[in-house]
């Protein structure tokens, strides 16, 4: 009897760390952006345990601006969880900014912020990303930097955390109030 | 509601139905904690939606049970209970620390 009481409390655990597992790897309702002029160009799962996708829309121009909007399955935002996704999103960022302005770059840390995305009050990192053009045209009217800004958010609403980061030239560095408002979970 | 959040709810029903059905008159304060722990955990995880800390489901659910069964020593000075105390205390200190380095 007792015996089969242990057994039966360790499948009851067991049950318990796998319907956790279920949470972790059902997949999300992926955040969104719905600002004007930028037009989403590519979902992707990331990762499917904790499942995560990543949306990425582009404001098309000569100097296009660049925003990924990342969305995690989460009870709550883990600082490990949020560094991992948060250091992929960037490495995307960076290939997306490469192939598209056709540069080399470099990523300078500026500062830390706040900023409101979707509602909610979040700390972003600020980055400027020195271009070095590859077809050794001069610069002129060319950025030789353009800003990145790195954040996330619990939704707590959904179970998801958000990741965002956002790429903009200095000719749309208005759109970043508009931009960071527009995005929901 | 999302189904999401009722996939972790429902994590905590098997620990709450086990401890409902095991109930015995002897083992009591060692299953109300349980009942209590499963209740506990089902009703944070809804409530992760309105603001509840979702890194305090797991922590404080086997804090309950370690409570319980050390509860349950103090009260009957039975061995079982004081390992029982002794393992639950250990997942608890273990979910914190794998909430700290997750």
């Amino acid at each position: 009897m007792n015996r089969k009481k242990v057994a039966t409390a360790v499948m009851v655990y067991l049950i318990a760390g796998g319907v956790y597992l279920a949470f972790f790897s059902y997949p999300v309702a992926p955040a969104f952006a719905s600002a004007d002029s930028y037009a989403l160009q590519k979902e992707e799962v990331i990762y499917t345990t904790p499942y995560a996708v990543y949306r990425l829309y582009v404001r098309e121009s000569e100097q296009p601006a660049i925003l990924i909007v990342a969305t995690v399955r989460t009870p709550f935002l883990p600082s490990k969880t949020y560094s991992r996704t948060l250091g992929m999103v960037q490495d995307i960022m960076e290939r997306e900014v490469k192939e598209r302005y056709g540069v080399d770059i470099d990523v300078v840390f500026r500062k830390e912020m706040s900023a409101r995305i979707g509602g909610h009050d979040t700390v972003m990192q600020d980055y400027d990303i020195h271009l070095k053009y590859l077809d050794g045209m001069p610069i002129g009217i060319r950025p030789d930097t353009v800003k990145m800004d790195i954040g996330a958010y619990f939704c707590q609403e959904r179970y998801e955390s958000v990741i965002v980061a956002y790429v903009y030239p200095p000719v749309y560095s208005g759109d970043f109030e508009r931009v960071m408002a527009s995005i929901s979970c | 509601m999302d189904p999401a959040a009722l996939i972790f709810a429902s994590a905590s029903l098997p620990i709450l139905v086990f401890h409902a059905v095991w109930y015995k008159e002897e083992r009591a304060l060692e299953s109300i904690y349980g009942i209590f722990s499963g209740l506990f955990a089902f009703s944070a995880a809804i409530m992760v939606a309105y603001g509840f800390p979702g890194n305090m489901i797991l922590p404080a659910t086997f804090g309950i049970l370690a409570l319980g069964s050390a509860h349950a020593y103090l009260k009957g000075k039975e061995k079982k209970s004081l390992i029982k105390a002794g393992a639950f205390t250990a997942v608890f200190l273990l979910t914190i620390l794998v909430e700290v380095f997750l």
